[in-house]
């Protein structure tokens, strides 16, 4: 080949190297395919997009949406929603959340939005929950329908509610339930507040408000819904007990944790009465309290960090979509002395549940969202901190249960260093939730994360997919935790995954042997080996 | 307190730098000017300065001047000391107004004051009660006023920071923006609730200094 020609060609290889990388979606340490939604076009004004929420469309799951605090409606301007049509690819805003107003005369136009959850229903129609302030800047929510198609402005329903919405919609067929809208929210209009489910009909046009938390005899927050494929609704919630006094998080003075229980109703009738499972519910952690957190500290409190809000971060609830069973993630105060990430499954549609932690015990864990794919892979999106070193940094992780929620492989998805993040506003990072669901063998998330291949560093809606399928491993190897290991030679999976040899055994054909130099035998039931054991072991 | 710009100090040129600051402080615009700016005010805003001497006696060190409203920054958990509040508020509101200086009689003589309803209200922006005197068809601000319209009107500001408000519920917290001038005495403040293009969702006026600048 001529020398230019050669030249040319390399030049070529190199600038389509570059454009690939450019193109393809950049890659976290594990396997899961990160993308930031936002791009300088689209976000000219670098907003934050904290409170993200996705969802999938059943009819094509190509087809995704996303809403964050991504612009305020106005009377001039709808809010935004996220559109990917490719996969989550690439994204566009589509203006078409309208400012929503109060029955008058004359109507009173709500500032907004202050929360959100989007949803889809059977047929493909989107649906979004959202909460606007009226003059006293008092809470009222609003459900948003499609009437038109994917991208025209949604059409207001009825106003309901108070704090915090949230949303699902019954997408089974032919089912007594199916298409029914739920909503709940935490009343804090009666004292103290009580979680409540609204339910409507009509996609949101009119809803039933329906109190379903147990309040008698403490408050009632972080509520949220899932719909199993029988019909059944469920409700998680956290009665919360107390301030834990004398526990802090790092560098605070505050009572960052408090006593609770995380609880589950269940309705059987399609949101009208809620007592399938007591007048409390179940408890998913036993009788007892377990601490969880509720803090404006979350994180390292000091000069020059940032810490964030964990006041209704710490429950979220699934059912597996073949069989019903249910799971409810939640945080828990452990021995460990971090909270921590539980998950709880329960097979009898709520009556028991089983937990099982998620997280390894080194660092402060919480928001957890939890989806269930329809191979029964359990994922858990949740991030937690590292509080050595001068700076804070949260990390988002991504959790994969192939065996019921058992045991747990960990990736890391992003690390963040707030404190660089002009825009990261200490007290409410990225708010109390983000997303996360699954289609079909197909995990989908977003969170607010650090931006990628933006002019301006910024917090951005970072969109994340991850398959539910068990990763593979060559003949003769076992995935165990999250890599592929020889369980017949490793000491730390010998024979199983889990099982640990000492640190004088050795493994041998799936077995732990133990192996004393000569002249030494086994102490202290393999802890170690001596010339003479003592008398007493450590 | 005299705020040099960064640059000052990264290239040592202080000379220029403390001429360029006594500039910025000599241009500041002062309360007075500010207060009388009609650029910025709506045609009842003469109704607010009328009634500082009754925010003050119901201990109010700011009043927050919202579009057809104004409330105390006096904030209060219960309902008891808030109603207490708003009794000063009236008494004082129905007493004889005090004397303005000569510069704003002609201003305040025109107070739109009866169309004002006082009361306590739940203020959902930080759970507190507070005492707020409204009037739904009022116009305090300018219409449709912006930061980059008061910064037309009476130059940049001297400060600009960022308050979180939380309150007690999970909603997004009510981030504001605070253009702070005349020494912090009148703040222009851009909310994150605002809709888009920067409008002014309030301005915070501080009670003591307005009324020694409007009173006699």
């Amino acid at each position: 080949m001529h020398r230019n020609t050669q030249i040319f060609a390399r030049c070529l290889f190199v600038v389509a190297v570059v454009f690939a990388f450019a193109a393809a979606p950049s890659r976290a340490a594990g396997q899961a395919t990160i993308r930031d939604i936002a791009t300088d076009t689209t976000d000219p004004s670098n907003l934050a997009d904290t409170e993200p929420s996705i969802a999938v469309n059943p009819t094509n799951t190509k087809e995704i949406v996303v809403v964050s605090f991504s612009e305020n409606w106005g009377s001039a301007t709808d809010a935004p929603v996220w559109h990917s049509t490719d996969g989550g690819v690439t994204w566009s805003k589509a203006k078409q959340i309208p400012q929503p107003s109060l029955p008058g005369p004359p109507p009173v136009p709500t500032s907004g939005p202050g929360d959100q959850k989007i949803a889809y229903d059977a047929s493909g129609k989107l649906f979004v929950a959202e909460l606007g302030l009226d003059s006293s800047l008092a809470d009222h929510d609003f459900v948003f329908r499609q009437t038109g198609t994917s991208t025209a402005a949604l059409t207001p329903g009825a106003a309901y509610g108070n704090d915090q919405p949230h949303l699902d919609v019954d997408r089974t067929t032919g089912k007594t339930c199916s298409g029914r809208l739920y909503s709940p929210w935490l009343n804090f209009g009666v004292s103290p507040e009580r979680s409540t489910v609204s339910n409507s009909t009509n996609g949101g046009s009119s809803l039933t408000d329906v109190g379903v938390g147990d309040n008698s005899s403490f408050p009632n927050r972080t509520s949220r819904i899932a719909l199993a494929p029988n019909g059944s609704a469920y409700l998680v919630y956290k009665t919360r007990e107390g301030a834990v006094s004398g526990v802090h998080l790092p560098g605070s003075s505050a009572s960052d944790f408090e006593n609770a229980h995380f609880r589950v109703k269940r309705s059987d009738d399609c949101g009208a009465t809620w007592g399938a499972l007591g007048t409390a519910g179940t408890s998913v952690h036993g009788s007892s309290t377990v601490q969880t957190f509720f803090t404006i500290n979350w994180g390292v409190t000091g000069t020059g960090r940032k810490v964030a809000r964990a006041r209704s971060s710490d429950d979220w609830i699934a059912t597996d979509p073949s069989n019903g069973d249910v799971y409810v993630a939640f945080v828990e105060r452990d021995s460990s002395t971090f909270g921590q990430i539980y998950v709880a499954h329960s097979k009898d549609k709520g009556a028991t549940f089983t937990a099982h932690r998620v997280t390894d015990g080194t660092h402060h864990s919480a928001y957890p969202e939890i989806a269930v794919a329809g191979n029964g892979t359990v994922g858990v999106l949740y991030i937690d901190f590292l509080d050595t070193g001068s700076a804070t940094n949260f990390r988002h992780r991504f959790a994969r249960s192939f065996d019921q929620g058992l045991t747990w492989v960990d990736e890391n998805l992003q690390t963040m260093d707030v404190a660089t993040i002009s825009n990261a506003s200490s007290g409410f990072l990225w708010g109390d939730y983000e997303g996360l669901t699954a289609a079909g063998n197909q995990f989908f998330g977003v969170f607010t994360g650090q931006s990628i291949s933006r002019t301006t560093k910024q917090l951005d809606p970072i969109f994340f997919t991850e398959t539910s399928a068990k990763p593979t491993c060559p003949a003769g190897k076992t995935f165990c935790g999250n890599t592929c290991v020889n369980t017949k030679t490793d000491k730390n999976n010998c024979g199983t995954c889990g099982l640990k040899c000492t640190v004088i055994q050795a493994c041998i054909a799936g077995g732990c042997e133990t192996r004393c130099p000569a002249g030494t035998q086994e102490c202290c039931g393999g802890d170690f080996c001596r010339r003479t054991c003592p008398k007493q072991c450590p | 307190m005299i705020a040099f710009p960064r640059f000052c100090i990264r290239f040592l040129v202080l000379g220029v730098c403390l001429m360029a600051t006594i500039v910025k402080a000599d241009a500041q615009v002062s309360l007075s000017q500010v207060l009388s700016n009609d650029k910025l005010w709506g045609k009842d805003f003469p109704a607010v300065l009328a009634s500082l001497k009754a925010w003050q006696d119901a201990g109010a060190s700011q009043v927050l001047i919202f579009p057809n409203r104004v409330l105390s920054s006096s904030a209060f958990k219960a309902q008891q000391p808030a109603e207490a509040a708003l009794g000063k508020f009236t008494q004082t509101l129905h007493a004889a107004p005090p004397q303005p200086q000569k510069s704003f009689e002609k201003l305040m003589a025109a107070a739109p004051m009866e169309q004002f309803q006082a009361g306590v209200i739940a203020f959902g922006e930080d759970n507190t009660q507070r005492v707020a005197w409204t009037a739904p068809s009022a116009s305090l601000l300018a219409p449709d006023l912006t930061i980059a319209k008061v910064k037309e009107a009476i130059g940049p500001p001297q400060k600009v920071t960022k308050q979180l408000i939380q309150g007690e519920g999970d909603r997004r917290p009510i981030e504001l923006t605070l253009y702070s001038y005349s020494n912090g005495n009148v703040i222009f403040a851009e909310s994150n609730y605002s809709s888009p293009g920067g409008a002014v969702d309030r301005v915070l006026l501080n009670v003591s200094a307005a009324s020694r600048v409007l009173f006699k």
